[in-house]
């Protein structure tokens, strides 16, 4: 077996040229392939790590969507405001273990802010009960100090120590700046893969403090933008999230994170589905490709067979022969091809994070792709099988020596 | 596909025959059957000891490689393989042919470059170069010292000298008839050319094979 193998690997190395060029399209069909599995699964994984520890999201009446994609992804502004006397009300509740205020809608430098309390670092870490860790520094206190995300505080190129200054508004170019409410760095959170790395973190009253100082008529009631919510029992949180979407005073609408992402994932999935499709077409032309070279090289290869059978080789010889032809070199682009998409998405994957704040966490082979390379190896043995049976077919009819 | 009937022939070993006759007589038949591709409708054909007649075409297969060396008239070589491992091609597909040159306790490769230098051919010189930089010759030398390798009992030859020169030829049907006469092998070749008469024990014709004579 193994001397036939390095039979159609020489044969194959001695028709270089379109050995190689079928290696390029079906490596590159193959890195497409496992491309598209791969980052459909690692947005997945790094959505859900940034929901994290929250079981409930709560905010003024508008869609779950919405508060999710705002509270979690900072995409979009909450137009109605909570009351901050809120905070109090859900935290009296037994099964609430931490009720965080969140304050959003200013920004630096295209960094959101999010206003919110110290106890925010304690409860959000990778795990319940695990706070966030920290670079350096440690967290605010009063409103006169800021902690940054990891990329935040590259982007923004502060250190401990340093001081920013508020914008009002989200966007790099912000009309109106808070100048003169200087903040100090008093912490930098150490990277956590999630949207979190990019935000610049500050109290409720250094916010509160930053409005006063812009605002010129009356003073502006606390209100809050939403609140996250951690329960114990965590299966709690549907019971809780009924009731207080039944609530009118204030309207309220509760999001179960976990439940409300599958429902956004499972809506972009269709655009996910095509993608895949797609991919999987590119790969059988690709086949198709590998097929045309194998019945065009039949006939000049007349002569290999016909010595070959001189040999003792038989039709299932023959037939091994040339369908180790086409699994080699599917079988090498496979390799090549899951090479190449965790090489590229290994380079590829800080940008990926400043544009979606999502960091690819696990970059080791997944199942998912074990199953597209088992598929592709079936689909080339079946694309191989023609034009191994068929010159394994006319070798016999071939005689001794063939006829030309 | 010519029919052959009320065929008779018989090698001993050790022996070179020639068979001659025009083409389009059947000669190629006769020899698909000899090695065992083809299969008689009737009548019996032993091999090298074995009934073909009476085995499958697998069994054919395992002893054409086992037993059985072929010498086309040309393009006997793979291209895409160095002159050495084309010779040891035989010893690699058939394990009978591999074990009878295991028993003479000689390496495989040893085995081959002795072959080749009785050919009159030196591997050190052919050194690791490509089939395609072989002259015709040369080739159709390797290809019998391929048949040859692992002591199979019979050597057919179809054509082999077609595409030589007569000085060619010549060095090269002197050297393959010393060869297999040297191992005891039967060497059956067939040409349509009277000029390689002399170089054999006897020659043979499809006719007087199919008139009954022996």
């Amino acid at each position: 077996m193994s001397a036939l193998l390095r039979l159609a690997m020489a044969s194959l190395l001695a028709r270089r040229r379109t050995t190689g060029l079928m290696l390029l399209a079906l490596t590159l069909s193959c890195t497409l392939l496992f491309g598209v599995e791969k980052l459909r699964s690692e947005l997945r994984t790094s959505a859900y790590a940034a929901v994290g520890a929250v079981d409930l999201i709560v905010g003024a009446r508008s869609a779950p969507e919405q508060l999710l994609l705002t509270t979690v992804f900072h995409y979009g502004a909450l137009s109605t405001p909570l009351p901050r006397s809120m905070e109090a009300r859900l935290a009296a509740h037994p099964a609430v273990r931490f009720a965080l205020p969140l304050s959003l809608g200013d920004s630096v430098s295209g960094l959101p802010v999010v206003g919110t309390v110290p106890a925010y670092f304690a409860q959000l870490g990778p795990a319940p009960e695990v706070p966030l860790a920290f670079e350096a520094g440690r967290p605010f206190e009063g409103d006169e100090e800021v902690v940054l995300g990891a990329e935040a505080a590259r982007r923004l190129g502060k250190d401990l120590g340093d001081t920013l200054t508020l914008s009002h508004g989200l966007g790099a170019q912000s009309f109106l700046e808070h100048g003169d409410h200087p903040l100090q760095v008093a912490g930098i959170l150490a990277p956590t893969g999630t949207p979190l790395d990019q935000r610049v973190l500050v109290s409720l009253e250094a916010l509160h403090a930053a409005h006063e100082g812009v605002a010129s008529g009356a003073p502006e009631e606390e209100n809050i933008s939403a609140l996250l919510l951690g329960l114990a029992p965590r299966a709690a949180a549907l019971g809780l999230a009924a009731q207080l979407n039944r609530s009118e005073d204030p309207p309220l609408t509760a999001a179960l994170p976990a439940l409300t992402l599958a429902g956004l994932l499972r809506w972009l999935g269709a655009g996910e589905a095509i993608l895949q499709v797609l991919s999987i077409f590119v790969m059988v032309v690709a086949l198709a490709g590998m097929l045309a070279m194998m019945l065009a090289s039949l006939e000049q290869r007349r002569r290999e067979m016909a010595v070959l059978r001189a040999l003792g080789a038989g039709f299932p010889t023959l037939l091994f022969l040339l369908l180790a032809e086409a699994l080699l070199l599917t079988g090498t682009a496979l390799v090549l091809g899951l090479g190449l998409v965790h090489g590229s998405l290994a380079l590829a994957a800080p940008a990926l994070q400043s544009a979606t704040g999502l960091a690819l966490q696990d970059l080791s082979p997944i199942a998912g792709e074990g199953l597209l390379a088992l598929g592709a190896l079936a689909l080339a043995a079946l694309a191989g099988l023609l034009p191994a049976w068929l010159a394994a077919r006319r070798a016999l009819m071939d005689g001794l020596s063939p006829h030309s | 596909m010519p029919t052959l009937s009320q065929l008779s022939l018989r090698l001993y070993p050790g022996e070179a025959v020639l068979l001659q006759g025009e083409s389009g007589q059947g000669k190629s038949t006769l020899l698909s059957l000899l090695a065992g591709i083809l299969s008689p409708s009737s009548g019996s054909l032993t091999v090298a000891g074995q009934a073909f007649h009476a085995l499958g075409q697998r069994q054919r297969d395992r002893a054409r490689g086992a037993d059985i060396g072929v010498i086309f008239q040309q393009f006997n070589l793979l291209p895409f393989l160095p002159v050495l491992d084309n010779l040891l091609l035989p010893i690699r597909f058939s394990s009978e042919r591999r074990a009878r040159l295991a028993a003479t306790g000689t390496p495989p490769e040893v085995a081959a470059e002795a072959l080749l230098s009785t050919l009159g051919l030196s591997l050190k010189a052919l050194g690791n170069r490509s089939v395609g930089a072989l002259s015709v010759g040369q080739q159709q030398r390797v290809a019998a010292a391929r048949a040859l390798l692992g002591s199979p009992s019979l050597i057919l030859a179809d054509e082999p000298t077609s595409a030589l020169d007569p000085k060619n030829r010549d060095a090269f049907l002197r050297a393959l008839k010393d060869a297999q006469a040297a191992r005891g092998a039967a060497l059956l070749c067939v040409s349509h050319d009277p000029a390689l008469e002399p170089y054999f024990d006897r020659t043979v014709t499809l006719d007087a094979l199919q008139g009954g004579a022996p």
